[in-house]
Parts: C-alpha cells; sequence; structure tokens
C-alpha cells in the first residue's frame, strides 16, 4: 500500500515538474503576450522629447554586449518601424557607464532611430541598482581581457507615467504579438 | 539492553519528528513562494497554483507515507519543485537556484543519502529538460520558459549540474556520516536504556572511532566509580557502625558521668552546706573563745581580786594575832593583878582576922569593930571568889586566845596556801587565756579558711552544675550523633540498594 502510494506521489511529482513550464499558459488568461504585471518603477530623467511618450519600452545592456543586446537592439528597431508615429519611445539604459560614454551612446540614438533616447547612469552600481529596480538582474563578470555583464536583457514596457505594464523575459520575441501588446496598450490610453 | 524493536522504534520516532519538520518547513514555503517570490514579476497566478499542488502532494506525502524512508523521498522531490517554482516565477533569476543547494543541505535532517540522491537527480533532470526545451526556443503559452535569464547554454547546465553534483556528494558523505552516528547513538541510547532500565553497565559499543572510544572509556569510568562506590558503601558501612557503636558507648560513657557529676554536684554542695556549717561553728567557736577569754580576764581578775583579799585577810589575821597576843599579855596581867588582889584579899583576910580577935579582947569597945571586921573578912573572901573567878575566866581566856592564835595562824597559814593557790589558779588562767586567745585566732583562720572553702565550694559546684548542663549538651549531641548515625546507617543502605542494583562485569 505504502510503495503504491509513494508510486503515485513520485508520478504526481514527476508531472508537475514537467508541467511547470505548461502551467503559465492555464493561469495566465489576459490576452497579452508578455507578462502583465502593475507598478511603479522609477522614472528616468529623460530629455524632453518632441511629444510627451504614451508607452515606453525599456532596455537594460551595454554597448559592447555581444550575445543578447544586439537581438533586443534589433526587436526594438523592428517595432519602433512598426509603430512609427505612435507615441512609443524606446529607452536604452546602459549597465556600462564606464565605457559607454555620453557620446557613445548619442552616436547609439542616432543608429538606432528616431524614437530612441538614451540613459546613462552615473556608475555600474547605480546602473545595477536601477536595473533591479525593474527587475532585471545585471552582474560584472571579469574576464581575462575585460569584463561583461550577465544580465536578464528584459524588455519592460512602461506608461508615460513610470507605471509598469508588461515584461518580455526572453529575446526571441514573436515580434507580431508584442507589437499587438502595444497596440492595444496605446488603445487603451 | 534495549532490544531490536525498540531500536526501530526509536528510530522510527526520530523519521516521524523529522517528517513533521520538514512538512513544517514545507508548508512555510508557501506564503514566500505562492506571494513573495513572484512580486514584480506577474507571475503570482503561475506560482500560486503550482505552490498548492506541491503543499497537496506534501500533506498527501505525510498523510501517506509519514515515518518511513519513502516519505523523505517525497519530500526531496516537492523542494525540488519548490526550486524549479522559484526560478520560473522570478524567470530564470540566478539567485532562485540558490534555494536547490539550501534544499539540498536541509534533506541531511534525514541523516539520509537516498533523499539527497533523489533530490539532485531530480532537478538535474528538470534542468537538462527545460535547458533543451529553451535552447530549443519553445514557447508554451504566454510565459517564456526560463531556466537562466542571462543566457542559456549546456555549458551553464552542465556547470550548474556539477555544483549540485559536488555539494550533493559532500551531503551524502555528510548523510551517510550523520547516519552511521545515528545509528551510534541509537546503539548508545540502547547502553544508556539498559543502564536506566536494567542498571546494566557490563555491554560496550563495538566500533574504533573517538566516540565510541570515549562513550566506552566514559562507561568504563562509570562502571570504575559504580564499583568504586560499592567498596566505599560496604567501608562506609562498616564505619557506621562503628560510629554507632561509638556513639552509644559515648552516649553510655556520658550518660554516667553525668549521673556521676550529678552525685559529684550533691556532694559537692553537702561540703558546700558542712564546709559553711563548720565556717559558722568556728565562728561561734570563735565568738565563744572571745567570751571565753573575757570570762577567763574577769576570772584572773578576780583571782587578783582574790590575792588582794586573801592578803588583806592574812593582814587582818595578823592584827588579830596581835590584838589576841596582847589580849593574851592583857589576861596575862589581869592573873598578875587577880593574884596580887588575892595576895591582898588573903592579907586582908588575915588582918580582919586580927582585928576580930583584937576587938573579941577589947569587949565591949571593940564589938563595932568585931562587925566591921567580920564584914572585912568577908570581903576579903568574896574579893578572893571573885579573883579565883578571874583567875579561872583568864584561864578560860587564855585557852581560848590560844585556840584563836591557833585558829588565826592556821587561818595565816590556809590565807598563804590560798594566795598560793589563787596565784597558781591564776597562772593556770593566763595559759588558759592564752591558749583560748590561740583557739580563737585558730578559729578565726578556720573561720576565714571555711569562708574561703565554701565560696570555692560553691564555685566547684557551680562549675559541675555548669559542668553537668554542658554534660546535658553533651548527652543530648551525643543523642543527636546517634540519630545521625542512623540516618548515615539508612542512607548507606539506600546507597547499597542505589548501587547494588548495578550490573558492571
Amino acid at each position: 500500500m505504502q510503495k503504491l502510494s509513494l508510486l503515485f506521489l513520485l508520478i504526481a511529482c514527476v508531472l508537475l515538474a514537467f508541467a511547470l513550464p505548461l502551467l503559465p499558459a492555464v493561469v495566465d488568461g489576459d490576452e497579452f503576450y508578455g507578462l502583465s504585471v502593475t507598478n511603479d518603477v522609477p522614472s528616468l530623467p529623460l530629455p524632453v522629447s518632441d511629444t510627451e511618450a504614451d508607452l515606453r519600452v525599456v532596455f537594460f545592456g551595454y554597448r559592447s554586449c555581444a550575445t543578447v543586446c544586439p537581438v533586443q537592439f534589433g526587436n526594438m528597431m523592428q517595432l519602433q518601424k512598426r509603430l512609427q508615429g505612435l507615441a512609443v519611445e524606446f529607452v536604452f539604459v546602459t549597465l556600462d557607464p564606464e565605457r559607454d560614454t555620453d557620446q557613445l551612446l548619442k552616436e547609439t540614438a542616432e543608429q538606432l532611430g528616431p524614437q530612441f533616447v538614451t540613459f546613462r547612469p552615473q556608475s555600474t552600481g547605480a546602473a545595477q541598482k536601477l536595473a533591479l529596480a525593474y527587475g532585471d538582474t545585471a552582474a560584472r563578470v571579469q574576464h581575462r581581457s575585460g569584463y561583461d555583464f550577465d544580465h536578464s536583457a528584459n524588455l519592460y514596457v512602461v506608461t508615460g507615467r513610470w507605471q509598469r505594464q508588461l515584461i518580455y523575459a526572453r529575446h526571441d520575441l514573436n515580434i507580431d504579438r508584442v507589437e499587438n501588446d502595444l497596440r492595444q496598450l496605446l488603445a487603451a490610453r | 539492553m534495549m532490544n531490536t524493536s525498540e531500536l526501530h522504534d526509536q528510530a522510527r520516532e526520530d523519521r516521524l519528528r523529522n517528517d513533521r519538520q520538514l512538512l513544517i518547513i514545507l508548508l512555510l514555503h508557501f506564503p514566500v513562494v505562492a506571494f513573495l517570490v513572484p512580486i514584480n514579476y506577474g507571475t503570482t497566478m503561475f506560482a500560486l497554483l503550482a505552490t498548492v499542488l506541491v503543499c497537496v502532494i506534501a500533506l498527501a506525502a505525510y498523510w501517506l507515507l509519514r515515518g518511513t524512508r519513502y516519505c523523505s523521498i517525497v519530500f526531496s522531490l516537492c523542494l525540488m519543485l519548490f526550486s524549479a517554482i522559484m526560478i520560473q516565477a522570478q524567470l530564470g533569476r540566478i539567485e532562485m537556484h540558490f534555494h536547490i543547494f539550501a534544499a539540498l543541505a536541509l534533506l541531511t535532517i534525514y541523516r539520509d543519502w537516498l533523499p539527497v540522491v533523489i533530490a539532485a537527480g531530480f532537478i538535474a533532470l528538470h534542468h537538462l529538460f527545460l535547458t533543451a526545451l529553451q535552447l530549443s526556443g519553445a514557447s508554451l503559452g504566454a510565459m517564456p520558459l526560463m531556466v537562466y535569464n542571462y543566457g542559456c547554454s549546456w555549458g551553464i547546465a552542465f556547470m550548474h549540474a556539477a555544483f549540485v553534483v559536488f555539494e550533493a556528494a559532500i551531503l551524502i558523505l555528510f548523510a551517510l556520516r550523520m547516519g552511521a552516528e545515528r545509528e551510534q547513538s541509537y546503539r548508545m541510547i540502547a547502553l544508556i536504556h539498559a543502564f536506566s532500565n536494567d542498571k546494566d553497565l557490563s555491554e560496550r559499543l563495538s566500533g574504533e572511532a573517538v566516540t565510541v572510544r570515549t562513550f566506552n572509556d566514559m562507561l568504563d569510568q562509570f562502571s570504575g566509580l559504580i564499583s568504586r562506590l560499592r567498596d566505599l558503601s560496604t567501608l562506609l558501612l562498616s564505619n557506621a557502625n562503628h560510629l554507632n557503636q561509638v556513639s552509644s558507648k559515648t552516649g553510655e560513657i556520658v550518660s554516667f558521668q553525668q549521673a556521676q557529676m550529678e552525685q559529684a554536684a550533691a556532694a559537692t554542695h553537702q561540703m558546700s552546706t558542712s564546709i559553711q556549717d563548720v565556717s559558722g561553728n568556728a565562728h561561734r567557736a570563735s565568738q565563744a573563745a572571745i567570751e571565753a577569754t573575757e570570762g577567763a580576764e574577769q576570772g584572773s581578775q578576780r583571782m587578783v581580786e582574790a590575792v588582794s583579799l586573801t592578803r588583806n585577810t592574812k593582814q587582818v589575821l595578823e592584827q588579830a594575832l596581835l590584838a589576841v597576843k596582847e589580849l593574851e599579855s592583857k589576861v596575862g596581867a589581869i592573873t598578875t593583878l587577880s593574884d596580887q588582889i588575892n595576895d591582898i584579899s588573903e592579907q586582908t583576910n588575915l588582918l580582919a582576922l586580927n582585928a576580930a580577935i583584937e576587938a573579941a579582947r577589947a569587949g565591949e569597945s571593940g564589938r563595932g569593930f568585931s562587925v566591921v571586921a567580920d564584914e572585912v573578912r568577908s570581903l576579903s573572901r568574896r574579893t578572893y571568889e571573885f579573883t579565883n573567878e578571874i583567875r579561872q575566866t583568864t584561864g578560860e581566856l587564855k585557852t581560848v586566845s590560844d585556840s584563836a592564835i591557833d585558829a588565826i595562824e592556821r587561818g595565816q597559814s590556809h590565807a598563804s596556801e590560798t594566795n598560793d593557790a589563787v596565784a597558781e589558779t591564776r597562772r593556770v588562767i593566763e595559759v588558759v587565756q592564752q591558749a583560748i586567745h590561740a583557739v580563737s585566732d585558730m578559729n578565726t583562720q578556720i573561720a576565714a579558711a571555711s569562708e574561703q572553702q565554701a565560696a570555692t565550694s560553691s564555685e566547684i559546684n557551680r562549675n559541675i552544675h555548669q559542668v553537668v548542663d554542658r554534660n546535658g549538651d553533651i548527652v543530648a549531641e551525643t543523642g543527636k550523633l546517634n540519630a545521625m548515625a542512623r540516618e548515615l546507617d539508612a542512607s548507606i543502605e539506600q546507597l547499597e540498594q542505589a548501587v547494588g542494583h548495578y550490573r558492571t562485569e
């Protein structure tokens, strides 16, 4: 009897373990592709734009990142293209203010597109602290030839009043669905 | 010695306690994993549902399998499921992986390698599966599959696995060691049970570990201690008996001594009283001696007066003798005179007779003369008679005076003797007086000495009384000592009983 119970419970555990990735799909009942969250995040002292943005897509990364950051830049540029003319602003916050100078950031913004703005925190520590407040982790990893950051590289969708709405916790995004999410949010405004 | 089933019970009890504690820990995960971890990640519903499911499994395991090794296996899986939920709820955040290591360490509560191995294997498989899913880009529903949020690769997965294996290996080692120690402690408990239930100190642990040696050493020492205690108890008992005897004997001696002391006290009291009597008598004797001295002095005075009186008597007698002698001479003179008168009267008678003859011759003229001559003769006869009577009287007077002289002389002689006797008496009285003085002095000294003796005797009496009182204390103390000896006896008996039950060989 006990062995039977054990067998039953072991199966339950294994099933649950492999069902965990499926659970969010069952639980998450809203129509958004990103994870819905509603909470305030720290505002960023951004340069005054021509039009006040209704939505901002915030990304924490660094200029010399060779892995996930270019992918996310690509995602954001695609979105910029699709949402041209709408009050959406793309914010790049550097995690590496030591190497990402104001000049470099300015050039980066110009390269990325007109709806891109950048923010350079005063130090790496301040950048990490700010990232953590958004839910993004960033760990500086020293190499023989320099250093990198292990970071979440999520995209955060926040309102003009700095309220977080959606999180995209991966870089291989379905851009159509992200665009759809953003349009829904803009329409709701 | 505790039998196998008791040991089994002990092990089961331990296991039940561990299951209960781990269930509590698992249930405490609920609020943390369901509500705290998902904050800011939008995964609350997922975490809540998953956590509830894990808690249900944990409760079912506790309900069905508690107290068995199976329960620990299911609980280890539940802990790993919590790790997985936490990682997924914070979108693969690296810090959430720490829970795996903490949870694995937590499993050492069972001191069993199996839950650690199962948990490590389970989480490794889960990780590898999710890594594969993540790397394949699979997306299930709106939420991305994320084991790592900063980059996903087999390299990282294997590095994580290596750490898990490393920790699991260490924990398995610990678990095995702790398991062995637990077995050891069960055996120790068994020995202690045997010790506490059957007073058996003869068994020892087997093995060469320090703990075993130390424990066996302790048992040896304890065993030795009990043996020594037993020996001591025997010795103590003998000593206590001796003490009891000595204390009884002491009690008797002290009681006897007290009786003697009381007698001595009574005797000293009597002595004190009699010494006081002696002192009083000596005083009175001294007083009497003083009075005797005074009497003797008065006697002596009287003797002096007697001597003086005797002397006066003697003088008076001498004067009387002189007077009597003078009287005698006067009587002699009277005799002489009366003889002369007698002669005269005889001559007168002759003359008268001659005158009568002559008158008768002178006839009538001579008659008147003859009558006168007759008258004269009659007067001369009568004078003669008278002188005879005087002579007779003076003769008697002489006889009387002679006897008076004789008497006076005898009286003088007696007075001298009396004087001598009085003088002798006086001397004797003086001697007596001196003797009385000496007696009086001695009496005074005796009285003083007696008073001192009385005081000393009273002091002695008081001291003896104090000694008697102290003796009473000693008697009481001896009684206490006796009681203590008896109590000691009882204690030793208890000790013997206590020690007697232990088996050391």
